[in-house]
């Protein structure tokens, strides 16, 4: 038996299943009157249960068998949906994703008793299997499926491993890195065949580019999917009243963008509703609604997907940040209260925390640091708003994909470095050696792109400037020479300590030369 | 010419489960359903000489399905694919009209062995 092949079917079709149940329940719980998705949770209890045992994975099955015998009875009439029978079939789905991800990682799935043992003690005694409990094991088939809100694409989709998309999109890589050095041959030959075949080629490729792209983008939905209940769960156990508003989850992402997300978005709503929400007493004190709001909405921009995290608690204290970053040698005692920008660069010191004690849902500081390195490891970049007693907000910005990006190549001495086009807004002209850039009588907050590479000063008085727009505000890097715009084919490499975080990685250029891709958000 | 079969069930793994293990065994699956609806409108379209059914399946259930083929060719070899606790509903399905069941967890040649029986 092809083991490997089954186990992985059997781990996405779990997974999916798991997900529904989630949803499924969710759904229940909140609207007890919906005709009960008791069948279709029933079914994929069931389908797990027999790909499980299948595979010899005893203790998923038994679970499986326990959480199928309570729908069961909740079927016939046994047991009524209680609010702790809800709950023990949410972590019956809790317990059969633990053995599932178990399974992932080439781990024997543990049995958890006291689980098995609660999800028994609800189910009533099985009963007799007579014709008559058959034909109500018909009715249950033929009850009709709770229609998904979420109706899925039309079309046949298949299943692929990331990994196969993957070795594709570098081939698709390495095509596009010869099509550009094709390129830049046959534009010595104007007018020629070479050219004309040269300029064919071109196309096909960004045809075939694209497509690869696009059958890696999946929707905002696949990990969205999973906080509903997240949230529900949390406002349990903090006492707190939550709503979940998820917004634009169709807009699509690569997938590999998709599954770094999952981190740093969990870790901001874990903060949201641990420290920026109030207590349902504390609200209504401030004249807000008992029910506190997060808000994870998903936007396409110009150069990417916007995803923001918004909730309507406290807003961030900058007083206490500040007492916090002097007391910690972060500022100056007399520095002034931060902005947003600074507000975030202090939270994302690491293990910075306003926080002296440690809270069971969000555990020890507010992490942001890891958040922060994450979403720029994935090509994006981070903002903070925040309001006292209007909430805060996280806007993340991010490329669709971070494989292939649209770049300005720029040269600074010998050395060519190419700028993603993502934060890009206009050229200007630097006229002095050093100091300001100044557009259109405005200065900009500027860097000199030869200081930062330890080059010293300038040697021309008109150098180029790339105005970039960093959160709304316009900034300036000052090169040597503006060499064109290109797309680079981005090279994974594991970032060597002490690299300069503003170093966003490697690629190729046209010539076989290798160039440094740079994050200019992290310039300033 | 290899006999032709119809697998009929919700769950991608265990339609591929039993698709390999028949395709490894000689025969031919020409169709895969995944509703008791898909199954009796392939069956119709493909009229495959063997049938696999699943008992718990959406939109029409494999003891409903089996009750709409065998209306229409009560010669319909079909064998039946339950979970260990379903005997009462195996029962029900073999009265519609089903000829044989095999248990899940599946012993490939347990499948077979069904198989080859009913096809004789």
């Amino acid at each position: 038996m092809d083991l490997e092949r089954y186990t992985a079917l059997f781990l996405s079709d779990s997974r999916d299943h798991l997900q529904r149940c989630n949803e499924l329940l969710l759904e229940w719980e909140r609207e007890p009157g919906t005709p009960e998705p008791i069948a279709e949770l029933f079914r994929a209890f069931h389908s797990i249960k027999g790909s499980s045992a299948a595979l010899g994975l005893a203790p998923i099955t038994e679970l499986a068998h326990a959480a199928e015998q309570m729908l069961a009875g909740l079927r016939d009439g046994a047991l009524l949906p209680a609010p702790e029978v809800l709950d023990a079939l949410f972590r019956a789905v809790d317990g059969l994703a633990d053995g599932v991800e178990a399974v992932a990682r080439h781990e024997p799935p543990s049995v958890d008793r006291p689980l098995l043992d609660a999800l028994r003690e609800l189910a009533p005694a099985p009963v007799e299997r007579t014709g008559e409990i058959a034909s109500s094991e018909r009715r249950l088939q033929e009850r009709p499926r709770v229609s998904s809100p979420k109706l899925r694409p039309p079309g046949r989709q298949v299943r692929v491993e990331l990994e196969r998309l993957d070795a594709l999109l570098h081939e698709v890589g390495e095509l596009v890195v010869a099509r550009n050095r094709l390129a830049a041959i046959a534009d010595r030959e104007i007018g020629s065949e070479l050219e004309r075949v040269s300029g064919r080629i071109s196309g096909l490729v960004g045809g075939l580019q694209t497509g690869v792209l696009r059958a890696r983008m999946a929707p905002v939905e696949e990990v969205f999917d999973r906080f509903p209940r997240m949230v529900r769960d949390l406002a349990r156990d903090l006492g707190k009243e939550i709503r979940l508003d998820l917004q634009g989850t169709e807009i699509e992402l690569d997938r590999a963008l998709l599954d770094g997300l999952t981190d740093p978005l969990t870790h901001l709503i874990r903060n949201a509703a641990d420290h920026g929400l109030e207590t349902p007493a504390e609200r209504v004190a401030a004249g807000k609604s008992r029910e506190g709001t997060i808000r994870l909405r998903a936007e396409g921009a110009r150069d990417g997907v916007i995803v923001t995290l918004a909730d309507d608690g406290r807003g961030i204290d900058r007083v206490g940040v500040h007492r916090r970053a002097v007391e910690r040698g972060l500022l100056d005692a007399d520095a002034l209260t931060p902005d947003a920008a600074g507000l975030l660069r202090l939270l994302s010191h690491p293990g910075f925390t306003t926080r002296r004690e440690v809270t069971q849902v969000s555990g020890r500081g507010v992490g942001i640091d890891a958040v922060l390195t994450r979403i720029r490891s994935l090509g994006g970049r981070m903002e903070l708003k925040t309001a006292p007693g209007r909430g805060t907000t996280f806007l993340m910005h991010l490329p669709v994909t971070r494989a292939i990006v649209r770049a300005l190549i720029i040269g600074v001495a010998e050395e060519r470095y190419a700028i993603p086009f993502g934060l890009l807004a206009e050229a200007a002209v630097h006229e002095a050696t050093e100091g300001e850039v100044t557009l259109r009588g405005e200065p900009l907050l500027t860097v000199d792109l030869r200081k930062t590479l330890g080059l010293g000063n300038g040697v021309h008085r008109r150098r180029p400037a790339i105005v970039l727009d960093i959160g709304g505000r316009r900034t300036a890097v000052v090169v040597d020479v503006l060499l064109g715009q290109q797309d680079v084919v981005v090279e994974q490499f594991a970032p060597p300590v002490g690299l300069p975080s503003w170093i966003g990685g490697v690629t190729i250029l046209p010539d076989g030369a290798p160039a440094l891709i740079l994050d200019p958000a992290a310039l300033f | 010419m290899a006999h032709t079969v119809l697998v009929c069930d919700d769950a991608i793994f265990m339609r591929t489960m039993i698709t390999d293990i028949l395709t490894q065994a000689g025969y031919e699956v020409v169709g895969e359903a995944e509703t008791g609806a898909q199954a009796v409108e392939k069956y119709r379209q493909l009229k495959p000489d063997l049938v696999t059914m699943d008992i718990v399946m959406p939109d029409m259930g494999g003891i409903e399905a089996v009750r709409e083929i065998c209306k229409k060719n009560p010669e319909a070899k079909i064998l039946m694919c339950s979970a260990m606790g379903q005997q009462a509903l195996v029962v029900e399905a073999i009265q519609a009209g089903a000829k044989d069941f095999v248990v899940k967890p599946f012993q490939p040649s347990r499948v077979l062995e069904a198989v080859q029986r009913l096809l004789g």
